[in-house]
């Protein structure tokens, strides 16, 4: 190895959105083209290359990302942190030189698709949005004892921060919690202060659920049999729109309308 | 009886009805209180048959005083009958809408006593949502024909959608198949709605604080295949709908046969593709500029179940074709086969920088493979073939069936994604 690959840096930030803001900027500010960008958890030694730890910096973060607003587009902001959230292997790197071509091009930037990582940062970003769209529809809140409503989720990717939002406007004067048990995080929010909040909560927490719960669930899995068409069954496109990867934590029972019957 | 079982055969009654596909936006939802509406629609589930479940579909009630020859419900037809009341109705969607089971409530009913009972029913129903439940997500409410129009309109200040079904599209077929509802009156109270939307909207206009009136407006139900009525009076009577009674939008719905009536034909199948044809056709009406008139003609009753009825038109108008791209306006660009409103506004404005040719055309991302042959750049035609009916409606036949059978699983439920797949 010569000397000169020492030069070249490993940049290594908190896995948080603003740090890796932070390291971008700093990269950008300095020059310098890093040769990996890691978060810390991905790290392992590195003996080629000289390391580089990013300290967050809140500031200088938020200026970036006027930045990035200003000079390339709303758009590009929002691809970048969609990418962000999908926690995907090099998307780091992705978004360096996706940005280094849209300070170059301004907001044509998205329009340059022959080049990977234009593709790869709104790939990404698409599917995070998709799975964030999907899951609107399909988290399922239960009734726990106290009046507070709970839901799982195991998604591929980081969606709660986009859930939040929504859930937040449809459901104002509940006090709910939504828990990624993958990530071991959860979304709370409190009817009372009407903010949500992203906390860190370990994978076994289980609530326990209100009297009327199962009266409710069965309620609706009674619905979801009665409703299908039985001389137009096609689970296959049930399975293409509702994944099974997502049935763990329905209530319903997808493929339950074969048993069912009314007289 | 209990409440599971009530449930299940009241939304087992509803499920036909298609007219809900989705939940418009109507503003709702000011965090005071439970819920919102949102403008995309959200599908919560997908049925076991592959549809989109997104509301709380149910009957009021299956008890029926009419014998409309095409209904499940029937009074004639022996089966299982139930009634929710209001409060269990209310219950019920907020139960289910707390725990994100559905986007909100989609409310009809069989006419059970008399119209004016059954809709005050329906009333009291959403009176206890808005009011006592401090409900704010979607509803859409049946109007019972018949019922005096007072209650139909304070219901109509509560929910988001109302809508009434005229199911067959013409008053003799009425009158065979469904002679009670025909004398309660099906027109009177959509004219109605559609009077009240008008004005609520000027209202609102003057005085900001003015209640709002259907905000997400009225549809209806036409099922297709029950009666004799060809394409053409069905698209006609359609567009009387939009132009007069402010709809919405107009379902169709291809005749399930579910019962044994010598007054009706004997089909082997529901006409889905007669169905998917007349949603193109809508379409067409709505968002295209055409006329019912000009897509079919006295003599030419219903459309052509091999290509679609844009194609069908510009084949029998091929005087009007090829269409220049770098002359023709807007309107007729529209009209040609393959391209839609976006190309034909990405034409329009590209075409002032330079004169186009099919090489631009491709770049800008215009899919050229129908409208080739109808459309010239700078004087060049470049489909493959010769400029004549019978060779393009044999080609474009061939791309259709090519096309429908990749995608034969999902056609018939396509009117209910509508609003997953326009994003
Ligand atoms: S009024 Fe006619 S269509 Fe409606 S439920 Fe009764 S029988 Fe069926």
């Amino acid at each position: 190895m010569s000397s000169n690959n020492y030069e070249k840096k490993v940049y290594i930030y908190d896995g948080s959105y603003q740090g890796l803001m932070t390291a971008l900027y700093l990269a950008f500010k300095q020059r310098e083209a890093p040769i990996k960008i890691l978060s810390q958890t991905d790290f392992r030694d590195d003996l080629f290359y000289q390391t580089k730890t990013i300290i967050t910096d809140i500031d200088k973060a938020a200026f970036f990302s006027e930045q990035i607003k200003n000079h390339i587009s709303v758009q590009a902001l929002n691809n970048i942190f969609h990418a962000y959230l999908s926690e995907t292997e090099k998307l780091e790197l992705y978004i360096f030189r996706y940005l280094f071509m849209g300070f170059k091009v301004g907001e044509k930037v998205d329009q340059y698709l022959t080049k990977n990582y234009v593709r790869q940062v709104q790939d990404l970003a698409h599917k995070v949005r998709h799975e964030s769209h999907r899951l609107k529809g399909l988290i399922r809140l239960q009734e726990a004892a106290g009046g507070k409503y709970y839901a799982a989720v195991e998604p591929d990717y980081k969606t709660l921060v986009l859930l939040a939002p929504h859930f937040k406007n449809r459901f104002s004067t509940m006090n709910w919690i939504i828990h990624d048990l993958k990530r071991e995080e959860a979304v709370i929010y409190s009817a009372e202060d009407k903010e949500w909040l992203l906390i860190d909560l370990e994978k076994d927490f289980k609530p326990e659920l209100s009297q009327k719960e199962t009266e409710v669930q069965d309620l609706w899995r009674a619905f979801f049999s009665a409703v299908s068409i039985k001389n137009r069954r096609n689970r296959k496109v049930q399975q293409q729109f509702m994944p099974q990867k997502y049935w763990k934590h329905l209530i319903e029972r997808p493929g339950s309308s074969q048993n069912h019957r009314l007289e | 009886m209990e409440l599971q079982k009530k449930l299940e055969i009241l939304s087992d009654a509803a499920k036909y009805d298609v007219s809900c596909s989705s939940s418009g936006s109507s503003g709702r939802g000011d965090s005071s209180g439970l819920g919102n509406t949102k403008a995309s629609g959200i599908c919560h589930s997908w049925t076991d048959d592959g549809r989109c479940v997104s509301l709380l579909k149910i009957l009021f009630t299956n008890y029926c005083l009419y014998d409309c020859q095409y209904c499940v419900n029937r009074v004639s037809n022996d089966r299982s009958r139930a009634s929710f009341t209001p409060e269990e109705v209310a219950q019920l969607t907020v139960d289910f809408y707390k725990r994100n089971y559905i986007e909100g409530l989609f409310l009809s009913s069989a006419v059970n006593r008399s119209p004016d009972w059954t809709m005050e029913q329906l009333l009291t129903t959403v009176q206890l949502l808005r009011n006592k439940h401090n409900y704010q997500g979607y509803i859409h409410l049946k109007a019972i024909p018949g019922a005096d129009f007072k209650l139909i309109y304070q219901a109509g200040l509560l929910v988001d959608r109302m809508s009434v079904n005229i199911e067959l599209p013409s008053e003799g077929s009425l009158e065979k198949l469904a002679p009670q509802k025909k004398k309660a009156g099906i027109l009177a109270p959509m004219k109605g709605i559609g009077a009240g939307i008008e004005n609520n909207i000027i209202e609102r206009k003057k005085y900001k604080q003015k209640e709002k009136f259907v905000p997400a407006g009225q549809s209806t139900q036409l099922i297709v295949g029950a009666s004799p009525e060809s394409d053409r009076q069905i698209i006609s009577l359609s567009e009387g709908l939009y132009d007069h009674f402010n709809l919405k939008r107009v379902y169709y719905s291809a005749y399930l046969p579910v019962n044994n009536s010598s007054l009706l034909p004997a089909l082997p199948g529901p006409p889905l593709k007669r169905e998917h044809r007349l949603y193109q056709a809508d379409w067409l009406l709505r968002f295209y500029g055409f006329k019912a008139g000009e897509l079919l003609t006295p003599g030419r009753e219903n459309f052509d179940l091999k290509i679609d009825p844009k194609a069908d038109w510009a084949l029998n108008n091929l005087d009007k074709f090829p269409v220049e791209v770098n002359t023709a306006d807007y309107e007729m660009l529209l009209r040609v086969p393959g391209i839609g409103p976006r190309s034909a506004a990405k034409i329009v404005k590209a075409r002032r920088e330079k004169k186009l040719t099919h090489y631009n055309l491709k770049k800008m991302r215009i899919v050229l493979k129908r409208a080739n042959f109808f459309i010239t750049c700078n004087g060049k035609y470049a489909a493959a073939v010769p400029f004549e009916s019978e060779v393009i409606y044999s080609r474009l036949a061939e791309k259709e069936a090519e096309q429908m059978s990749l995608f034969n699983s999902t056609k018939s439920e396509a009117k209910e994604w509508d609003f997953n797949l326009v994003k």
